[in-house]
């Protein structure tokens, strides 16, 4: 899949920003979503590759609904 | 259903659509019984008090301090990790990775965000960037440089991919003038970065 991974070595000219004293999270909305997806795992339906597959997606292939919208 | 279809919020108007979404599929999630809201707070309180570098930074700091302890730390982490009581979820096969003066490690995950969650908890921002993922195996020394410091031409680097089954642990260098510390204060010395391999343990005169 191309997109978000596989970027080792490719040429990125920014510089790595930490941020001092990170949170481990920035929003109240990052706390729901990441339990989330830990505690569904639970009820199965999918697979780890599945969850890595659509992970990859970007926004638009991922909610194309909610892409038509914006 | 989309999330502005979902009544239950009267103030629309301040949350953002990707905080609607999240409240949605928690709600319908909930309905359904396939979650309960307070399996997920109690979820959010272990991962942002309970699994997180402190971990890491024990098992550093005994490693420091016990040479058979470190012994089997490096021959076979995940096991030696457990003897402190911190295994799990991405965290099923841990090395560790020893520095030298001669030898610095730093761990990356090109591919996504693979990270030893039961030592370090959940990974920082920047180590699921772009910038990193992508010059910390073309740039590592620009890598450091960015966090600050500057390897020693004399010090080799090796960078290590991680993948979704193999994590890594750096255990960086004792720092010198701290014989004698027990293995707690020696704790207070290590930093995760040092244990990403992105940062080195702290001096012994910074902490009290």
């Amino acid at each position: 899949m191309d997109g978000a991974h596989d970027m080792g070595g490719v040429a990125w000219s920014e510089p790595v920003q930490p941020e001092p004293n990170e949170p481990v999270f920035h929003a109240e909305w990052e706390r729901r979503a990441f339990a989330l997806t830990l505690a569904m795992s639970m009820p199965g339906g999918w697979n780890i590759d599945m969850s890595r597959f659509a992970r990859g997606l970007s926004q638009q292939e991922l909610l194309p609904d909610m892409a038509s919208r914006a | 259903m989309t999330a502005h279809d979902h009544h239950h919020d009267h103030d629309h108007s301040d949350l953002s659509e990707t905080e609607l979404r999240v409240r949605a599929l928690e709600s319908i999630l909930t309905e359904k019984g396939y979650v309960d809201p307070a399996a997920l707070d109690l979820l959010i309180e272990t991962y942002e008090t309970k699994v997180g570098p402190r971990n890491g930074a024990r098992v550093v700091a005994r490693a420091w301090g016990d040479p058979a302890f470190r012994a089997r730390l490096i021959r076979d982490a995940t096991p030696a990790i457990a003897e402190l009581g911190y295994a799990g979820r991405q965290g099923e096969h841990i090395v560790a990775l020893e520095n030298t003066p001669r030898l610095h490690n730093m761990v990356v995950c090109t591919l996504c965000s693979c990270y030893p969650w039961p030592v370090l908890g959940l990974p920082p921002v920047w180590y699921k960037s772009a910038p990193y993922r992508s010059k910390a195996v073309k740039d590592p020394r620009g890598v450091l440089r960015d966090f600050g410091f500057d390897l020693p031409e004399g010090t080799d680097i090796r960078v290590w991919d991680s993948t979704a089954e193999i994590r890594y642990l750096v255990l960086p260098m004792r720092p010198a003038g701290t014989e004698g510390w027990s293995e707690e204060r020696l704790a207070e010395l290590v930093t995760r970065d040092s244990m990403i391999g992105t940062g080195l343990p702290k001096h012994p005169h910074e902490v009290a």
